[in-house]
């Protein structure tokens, strides 16, 4: 049987976070009653001129020079022909030929250009499902019709659902930290189409491809592209062949369903907008975007592996949430080492949650770095660090203070500790047989009752040997 | 004197005439070039029609034209 290779490429539609549309004064919708948000620009009324907005621009220049795009010393704005309600014009403004950015790259993924238009009109359907098959009737607000968009174009560099789904993980917070977007997708201001195929493994020609459209989850968005790339190779299995098309992915159901024949660009008449000078950033708005770029996500991963020793994965989650990571910073600095930050920092999140500000909390970078020197010293155990963190969570406070008040000092391997993993090795005979028969793994409830008696307080390595000792084993 | 001959700003307020001037009237077309140079150095474009469908951007105010329109290339947050 053949095996196949999904490729996959990506358009991902952020809404840019400016105060006003993106060629009128309108300022932007977030929930406001229906159609109050309009204007005879975005209404397209005959007479009416659109302007660019500045910030829209400078936002789209950020994206551009984080992204490592070659930015357009000249771009211009096309006018996208197509009849629908969404959009009163009857034609969308966008970028076409000349887009603001082309090439870049982030990550493993190279982008093909990135590009500004507007948003369409947004159109409810009335009815029990919600679209248009089987609506009552159709209504539609205008508020949105007319918001900057940055359209993201991908190469078709993505191999599977999972890393579109890493990805689009890694743009997001790249585009979060930018400040440039919400970047929510639930709330539309991030959206994601997929062209996905799929080719016999190691071929170089693409296959024929379908396009995902507006899949509102990172969750959606893995399960459609899985259906769709099985979709296809049991069609391709079944000697048949793929056809272009837009398809629906209904996550309840977990089916596609085919929205209409894909367009080619010349369906929509594309021509430049004689309403619109080009597009021409000059030195000092280059300056200005590039100015505002900030520390991306990416380097930080790369710098907390590099000068805080983390492996990939820890620093990747502290660098995608910068709160996060400018805290850990901090609690690193001071106790001058970043793995026991790090994995406290974690300790801390896990307990207030990722999306709070742990600068707001109780617990103080310099506080928690007193906690990782404590237990670097093995002045405390890691469970007992662990209720101290609990108190310093619920009030703050001093760790030496919470250890020396609350007793939660480190037992050392004296008479007393010696005492209780004998009493753990009375009451778990068969795990202590089993131990000393060679399955060290069941040394676990010999451990668990000696730090339940010791309330944590055990350093856990001298348990293990203490234990062993007493089994009458050498060293683990 | 001729029919007057007009420089319009054209932004989200509507349009505004920002200057009026009649060949032959030296204080006028001065204070009219004046002004088209003052628009221009605050970020605006001008441009004047040659046709039905067309038009061209200018850099000097055209005292021959009958409208000279002014425009932002980009304005706004």
């Amino acid at each position: 049987m053949t095996a196949f290779e999904p490729v996959i490429g990506l358009e991902i539609h952020v809404q840019l976070s400016t105060r006003t549309k993106l060629f009128c004064g309108c300022e932007l919708s977030f929930g406001e009653p229906p159609n109050t948000r309009t204007c005879p620009v975005c209404l397209g009324l005959p007479g009416t001129l659109p302007v660019v907005n500045a910030q829209a621009v400078h936002f789209g220049l950020m994206m551009g020079l984080a992204l490592g795009c070659e930015i357009a010393p000249r771009s211009i704005f096309h006018r996208k022909n197509y009849f629908y309600p969404d959009q009163a014009k009857n034609y969308q403004i966008s970028q076409y030929d000349i887009p603001l950015c082309s090439g870049g790259r982030l990550g493993d993924v190279r982008l093909h250009r990135i590009h500004l238009e507007e948003d369409a009109a947004k159109l409810v359907h009335i009815g029990t499902s919600g679209r248009i098959h089987g609506a009552d009737a159709s209504i539609v607000d205008y508020n949105r019709g007319g918001t900057p968009l940055c359209e993201i174009v991908t190469e078709p560099d993505i191999h599977s659902a999972e890393q579109a789904r890493e990805w689009l993980t890694l743009l997001r917070v790249t585009l979060r930290q930018l400040g440039v977007s919400d970047v929510n997708m639930e709330e539309g201001s991030l959206r994601c189409d997929a062209n996905v195929s799929v080719r016999p493994a190691g071929a170089d020609e693409l296959g024929t491809k379908t396009e995902l459209k507006n899949m509102n989850s990172f969750r959606f968005l893995e399960r459609g592209m899985n259906a769709e790339i099985e979709r296809q190779i049991a069609v391709l299995e079944g000697g048949e062949n793929v056809m272009q098309e837009t398809l629906h992915f209904d996550p309840s159901s977990g089916r596609l369903s085919s929205l209409r024949s894909k367009e080619e660009a010349h369906d929509y008449r594309y021509f430049p907008e004689p309403d619109l000078v080009p597009l021409v950033p000059t030195g000092a708005m280059l300056a200005t975007a590039r100015d505002a770029l900030g520390e991306l996500p990416a380097e930080r991963t790369a710098r907390y592996a590099r000068d805080w020793a983390l492996a990939e994965d820890a620093a990747r989650l502290l660098a995608y949430e910068p709160w996060w990571g400018d805290y850990f910073e901090e609690v690193a600095t001071a106790a001058e080492d970043g793995r026991g930050a790090a994995n406290w920092v974690e300790q801390l999140r896990a307990r207030i949650g990722a999306e709070s500000d742990p600068a707001v909390s109780h617990v103080t970078p310099l506080a928690l770095a007193q906690l990782v020197a404590l237990v670097s010293a093995k002045q405390v155990s890691a469970g007992a660090g662990r209720q101290v963190l609990d108190r310093m969570v619920a009030g703050g406070g001093d760790p030496a203070a919470i250890v020396e008040r609350e007793g939660l000092g480190s037992m050392d391997g004296g008479d007393e500790l010696g005492r209780i993993v004998a009493a753990a090795i009375a009451a778990n005979e068969g795990a202590a047989e089993k131990v000393r028969g060679g399955n060290d793994k069941a040394i676990g409830p010999i451990v668990g009752f000696v730090m339940r008696e010791t309330k944590g307080r055990a350093d856990g390595g001298e348990v293990g040997r203490l234990i062993r000792e007493q089994l009458g084993l050498g060293p683990a | 004197m001729g029919r007057m001959a007009r420089l319009i700003r054209m932004d989200r307020t509507g349009h505004t005439t920002v200057a009026e001037w009649a060949a032959g009237d030296a204080a006028a077309t001065d204070a009219a070039a004046a002004a088209f140079r003052e628009q221009l150095d605050l970020g605006y474009y001008a441009i004047v029609s040659t046709g039905e469908g067309h038009a061209e951007q200018v850099r000097e105010l055209p005292l021959d034209a009958d409208v000279v329109i002014l425009r932002l290339p980009i304005a706004g947050g």
